[in-house]
């Protein structure tokens, strides 16, 4: 119990920062941590330590985020693709929102949790050449887009 | 070829800045596991003390074998301490009578435990069986009570119900217990509050007490915090006690009568 306590303090705004990526609602983000850490002391006992506590910690937080992302859709995700984008071309916001889920949760695991590839697949439940491959999909995306951009202009 | 690595970077700091998160609620998280044990199915009548502070549980009866349910509720459904290896780590009064003592041990699954015994004993030299709230790991070797740069006073909160009905002398007052970080080099760890102190026993950077005064406090006590203090007398960490637990109430209800109390009593 302690252990997720700990955890809980040292990491807790790259939870929040994750889970505000994942939901698009701050609101929903400090509600889905505290679910995510309410669920995963329920079930503590499912925990097996051959992973790190932490990457399982992730996954009930993530889980709970996505939850709670699916019983509220975010708007950047419902837009219709025709309509007027009111921000930049270049604003990489809405490319990232627009990457598969998958791809979308492996950057913020990436890059506001600082997980590394082991603990994101821990995480995800996935393969660590998949988080490997996912990434680089997600890179190549934003790259592709971006050269786009720029050439045009 | 773009490198899209810092960009991504930049992006999201801008999408959610680490400084906008606001500090966490632990608290809260624990209040939520409460919530949800104490309507589950087969624990309604475990709703005694089941606000729950820092981190640990609220215990029942202290004489009684732990049954099934309880033993869960406790958190030791599947690995238990193993009794046989238990090392004492300190002994406190508790108040009414009863001594606390806290112990470290194995676990049944090759992990580490700690928990609390309570009697009359002052120098209890065995467990003779778990009487108190504690925890256990399933694997690993790392101590489950101890202080970390992040946690500096890691502190737990046990509060019995005291027994409308019953014998009034098995009731054990409310303790505290936990650890204070080796480099702060503590050398007393006190409960106070509006009023009043509790010195806790310290060794070995653990500490103990308790004491009725604890117990379901007037709100002119208010707030309680567990402090620790160098050999200069300068305080070196802090840990607030949850109000809720303390009053055997859920954190928004505290809150409420709280918070009412103090307009009519305090400017």
């Amino acid at each position: 119990m302690r252990e997720i306590e700990a955890v809980y303090s040292e990491r807790y705004p790259a939870f929040v920062r994750v889970a505000r990526a994942i939901t698009g609602d701050p609101d929903r983000a400090l509600d889905a941590v505290q679910e995510g850490f309410t669920s995963a002391i329920r079930s503590r006992e499912t925990f097996r330590a051959e992973g790190s506590l932490e990457a399982w910690l992730w996954r009930c937080v993530v889980n709970a985020a996505r939850k709670g992302q699916r019983t509220r859709p975010r708007e950047v995700d419902t837009a219709d693709p025709g309509a007027v984008d009111p921000t930049p071309a270049t604003d990489l916001a809405p490319l990232i929102s627009r990457l598969p889920e998958r791809q979308r949760l492996v950057i913020f695991l990436r890059y506001y949790a600082d997980l590394d590839y082991r603990a994101i697949a821990a995480c995800l439940g996935i393969q660590v050449g998949t988080v490997s491959a996912t990434l680089a999909a997600a890179h190549r995306s934003i790259r592709s887009t971006l050269e786009e951009v720029s050439a045009r202009d | 070829m773009i490198d899209v690595e810092p960009l991504i970077l930049e992006e999201l700091e801008q999408l959610a800045p680490a400084d906008e998160v606001p500090p966490g609620d632990w608290a809260g998280v624990m209040s939520r596991v409460a919530r949800r044990r104490a309507s589950a199915p087969g624990h309604n009548r475990l709703r005694v003390a089941v606000a729950v502070s820092i981190a640990v549980l609220a215990v029942a009866a202290p004489a009684i074998a732990l049954s099934a349910g309880l033993r869960q509720f406790l958190g030791f459904e599947r690995p238990t301490p193993v009794l046989k290896q238990a090392r004492l780590l300190l002994s406190a009064p508790a108040g009414n009578g009863f001594f606390a003592h806290e112990w470290d041990s194995p676990s049944s699954t090759g992990g580490r435990c700690f928990f609390q015994t309570r009697d009359h004993d002052p120098t209890a030299l065995h467990p003779p069986r778990v009487s108190g709230a504690g925890a256990c790991s399933e694997h690993g070797s790392r101590p489950l009570l101890q202080a970390t740069p992040h946690l500096p006073l890691n502190v737990g909160l046990s509060v019995t119900r005291r027994p409308k009905h019953g014998i009034a002398a098995n009731w054990v007052p409310p303790t505290v217990d936990g650890a204070v970080l080796p480099s702060l080099h503590a050398t007393r760890v006190v409960v106070s509050w509006r009023g009043g102190r509790h010195q806790l026993a310290l060794r070995n950077g653990y500490f103990l007490g308790g004491t009725p005064l604890l117990y379901m406090p007037p709100f002119a006590s208010f707030p309680f915090y567990v402090v620790a203090y160098n050999p200069r007398g300068t305080e070196v960490a802090r840990s607030k006690l949850q109000g809720a637990t303390l009053m055997l109430l859920g954190g928004k209800q505290f809150a409420r009568e709280y918070q009412a109390w103090k307009k009519t009593h305090r400017k």
